[in-house]
């Protein structure tokens, strides 16, 4: 991989989380916000599962999955705390949300590279495996309605 | 008329703090270890660094917005932000560049999405969902290209002419002109009255006022729509 590539698959992964913001703007606002994470979960093993299925043909699905994926999560981030919570003590519920997700990003690119080094596959799995967890666990988050 | 200004300068705002934080080695990590003698890797190290300081400041910078509000907070982090990036910037060691990119974890810590949300939330209460979103794309526009964000782009021109510094030194000064935000000049009275008449402006949200639009209508006129009625 070139660094034109990266340039590339980075501009792209990018354009996906825009697009992926404006969807939910546009689209997904009337919707529960569940709906959102539960797409964002899904979209990274998506994208990895069709790079891995056909061989790297598909390998430009991976940067617009994680793209479309990291733009819903984002906002889910912010507008899930909200909708479960309300909007009481809304700013120490989010940061609760946010301080596990800071620790592990301060070790994920590391960790990530660690992988990558070992195989591209194990790393997309691996990383999969994270998304994938994480929709189980919407499941008891009932819609406050 | 204010409220219509809260999304767009909180966008702005953190399109500003993510690209002097998140993206700004991206661009400037080669010229900055080559003009001190240090390693690029020594520079993302720093940048793991901040991410840790963020993560143990995050827990404070929620409650710190819960006793003194969220401007209050993200003004705040805006002059963290502008002193890490002047540290940087009279850089002369790679030390001193290690230095000012750990610090740049004390803005991280507050001034990014969190805080952002949390006005959006303060003012707006459950009525603060599209205006997380308004402004999550705000910043997202400035992923684009990873890292080669407009804000560091400004200082891609230095860059080219081998002046990182220049750039670093005019990213602080966007980052405090944000301070200059229109919930600055608004008492917690004023913010509290604004709260309702947000309320009974909602008229474009109203299922009744929705109701005549289709797909039919040009897809630019939507978006720009929807991110005008998320302002208000």
């Amino acid at each position: 991989m070139t660094s034109t590539d990266a340039a590339w698959a980075a501009g792209l992964m990018a354009t996906s989380a825009i697009v992926a913001r404006v969807f939910d703007l546009v689209v997904l606002h009337k919707s529960h916000p569940l709906t959102t994470v539960r797409l964002a979960c899904l979209l990274h093993p998506a994208g990895a599962l069709a790079a891995l299925a056909t061989a790297g043909k598909a390998v430009v699905l991976l940067p617009i999955g994680q793209g479309l994926g990291n733009g819903l999560l984002s906002v889910a981030s912010g507008v899930l705390p909200l909708q479960i919570y309300g909007p009481d003590r809304y700013a120490v519920r989010q940061a609760m949300v946010l301080t596990p997700a800071r620790y592990l990003q301060a070790v994920a690119p590391a960790a990530f590279a660690l992988a990558l080094d070992t195989s591209v596959a194990l790393a997309l799995v691996l990383s999969s495996a994270v998304c994938l967890a994480m929709l189980p666990l919407t499941l008891g988050l009932t819609p406050r309605t | 008329m204010r409220n219509r200004l809260l999304v767009p300068t909180l966008g702005l705002g953190q399109m500003v703090a993510f690209a002097s934080s998140y993206y700004l080695l991206g661009i400037l990590a080669d010229p900055m270890a080559r003009t001190t003698g240090g390693q690029p890797a020594g520079l993302f190290a720093a940048l793991s660094a901040a991410f840790l300081l963020s993560a143990v400041l995050t827990p404070f910078a929620g409650r710190a917005i819960e006793r003194r509000g969220g401007r209050t907070v993200l003004a705040s982090a805006h002059v963290a932000f502008a002193v890490a990036l002047l540290v940087l910037c009279t850089a002369r060691s790679p030390f001193q560049l290690w230095l000012g990119i750990t610090l740049l974890g004390g803005g991280m810590g507050s001034g990014l999405y969190g805080t952002a949300f949390a006005i959006l939330v303060e003012l707006r209460g459950t009525e603060a969902r599209r205006g997380i979103t308004a402004v999550s794309l705000a910043e997202g526009s400035d992923d684009r290209s990873a890292g080669r964000c407009w804000m560091p782009e400004i200082g891609a021109l230095p860059v080219a002419h081998g002046r990182w510094l220049t750039s670093c030194c005019t990213c602080p000064s966007p980052s405090s002109s944000c301070r200059a935000d229109p919930r600055a000049a608004t008492s917690p009275r004023k913010r509290r009255s604004r709260i309702v008449s947000c309320g009974t402006e909602r008229c474009f949200s109203s299922p009744a006022c929705s109701r005549g639009r289709g797909w039919s209508r040009p897809l630019w006129g939507r978006i720009s729509r929807a991110f005008w009625r998320a302002s208000a």
